[in-house]
């Protein structure tokens, strides 16, 4: 095997290794987005049932930050697969 | 060719940077779902029924509806990826045995910060637990021989520690208890980053041999099993608050929220974190800010009494942690050429 053989069968193998790491990270942000979604559906059922003594006065403030907080996760996945795509 | 070889070596340099910086965002990111999470396990240990003992309702509260849920949440995550065929494979490695042990013992951290938070309050439990993220970068250096002696480090670490001392200053104003309990909450507390701390530095080893959701996977499992029969065979109370606690669907429904929302910090902050930008900035990043967001919340949205000076003591401790994880720029041209 000659030095440009073994080069690009490296690139190939970088290629397939990118495509991979793609596919996974989509199914990471589907992964995260359905745990975000069971969080919504549980905060919908608080809201429904007006369980907010639990967290004492705080009511819609907190299901604003349990909001912020599935934002920020699945902005992270999606940071990841937008803003780091060369990898 | 030469060319050619030199622009390959270029763009994976360019990508591991990227990679890294990538795992320090999620560690970000990931911050406020931990602050969801145990400010609203601070919260619970002071109602019924995980009152009718203390500390034993933290305990109970971890091992009733934080791991269950959690493990409930990391199948669905897990069959959405895929990686459930993975998590059998482990089995086949001696090493990963070996970082699957000592990452479990995470779970006794999880356990002291639920018995701390009893005595000492989520605000102030949050900023020293999150000290476990440096405890793991000392391990994780020492044993990988990563040089992390700079001046920016011994900066950082002068400034964690002042931002420590300050929020123990709050903490006088902010905890439920004062005096010996205080201390012993404390005490705890720093129990837990120790044990972390080794976590830490098994997710950065473990992760270098498998994906970071299998080893989550017996966390999750064993901290559940080992965790539980602890729990329900040394303290009798805890299995009346079991039964308590699964008998109420409120309780049941914001359990659910301390599972689902602690997982995803898990997941993305701790163990992507630390696969991605290595255990020193991974473990520091998700640390300090994961429990920034449990002091910030706890004072926000869970009622504890708000002070400045453990939010200022925090910024303190962040500044510390972003000296720790950053590497001065002459010190990375010496290292190119």
């Amino acid at each position: 095997m000659t030095q440009s053989d073994s080069l690009a069968a490296e690139e190939n193998l970088v290629q397939e290794y990118l495509s991979v790491q793609k596919n996974y990270k989509l199914r990471r942000l589907a992964g995260v987005g359905s745990i975000c979604v069971v969080l919504f559906i549980l905060f919908a059922i608080i809201w429904a049932n007006g369980w907010f003594d639990v967290v004492g006065n705080a009511g819609m403030g907190w299901v604003a930050a349990g909001i912020f907080t599935a934002v920020a996760a699945i902005g992270a996945v999606v940071l990841d697969l937008f803003w780091r795509k060369e990898a | 060719m030469e060319q050619r070889l030199k622009e390959l070596l270029d763009s994976s340099m360019k990508a591991d940077s990227s990679k890294t910086r990538m795992g320090m965002i999620y560690a970000i990111l990931a911050g406020p779902a931990l602050g969801l999470a145990l400010g609203l396990l601070g919260l619970m240990v002071g109602k019924a029924p995980f009152n009718l003992e203390y500390p034993t309702g933290g305990w109970a509260i971890v091992e009733v509806f934080q791991i269950p849920f959690a493990l409930l949440a990391f199948v669905v995550f897990a069959l959405c990826i895929g990686n459930w065929r993975e998590i059998g494979r482990i089995w086949t490695s001696r090493i990963a045995w070996w970082t699957l042990f000592t990452g479990t013992g995470g779970f006794l951290g999880d356990i002291c910060y639920a018995c701390s938070v009893v005595l000492i309050g989520g605000a102030v439990a949050g900023p020293i637990g999150g000290l476990y993220g440096l405890v793991g970068a000392v391990i994780v250096s020492s044993l990988y021989k990563e040089n992390i002696k700079r001046w920016s480090t011994l900066v950082g670490l002068v400034l964690t520690s002042i931002g420590i001392w300050i929020v123990l200053g709050g903490a006088s104003l902010v905890s439920p208890t004062h005096g010996i309990y205080m201390l012993v909450g404390v005490l705890i507390i720093i129990g837990a980053t120790l044990t972390w701390g080794m976590e830490n530095f098994s997710i950065a080893a473990g992760t270098d041999l498998m994906a970071p959701e299998t080893v989550l996977f017996y966390r999750l499992l064993f901290t559940l099993v080992i965790g539980s029969i602890l729990l329900y065979v040394l303290f009798p109370v805890s299995r009346h608050m079991a039964a308590l606690a699964f008998a109420d669907p409120k309780l049941v429904t914001f359990g659910a929220v301390i599972g689902f929302s602690w997982i995803i910090w898990m997941l993305m902050g701790y163990y992507m974190g630390i696969a991605y930008a290595g255990g020193v900035r991974g473990g520091v990043l998700a640390g300090t800010f994961g429990f920034f967001f449990i002091a910030f919340f706890s004072m926000t949205i869970y009622n504890v009494p708000f002070s400045y000076t453990v939010i200022f003591g925090s910024i303190l401790l962040f500044a510390g942690a972003a000296l720790f994880v950053t590497e001065p720029k002459e010190l990375l041209a010496s290292k190119r050429n």
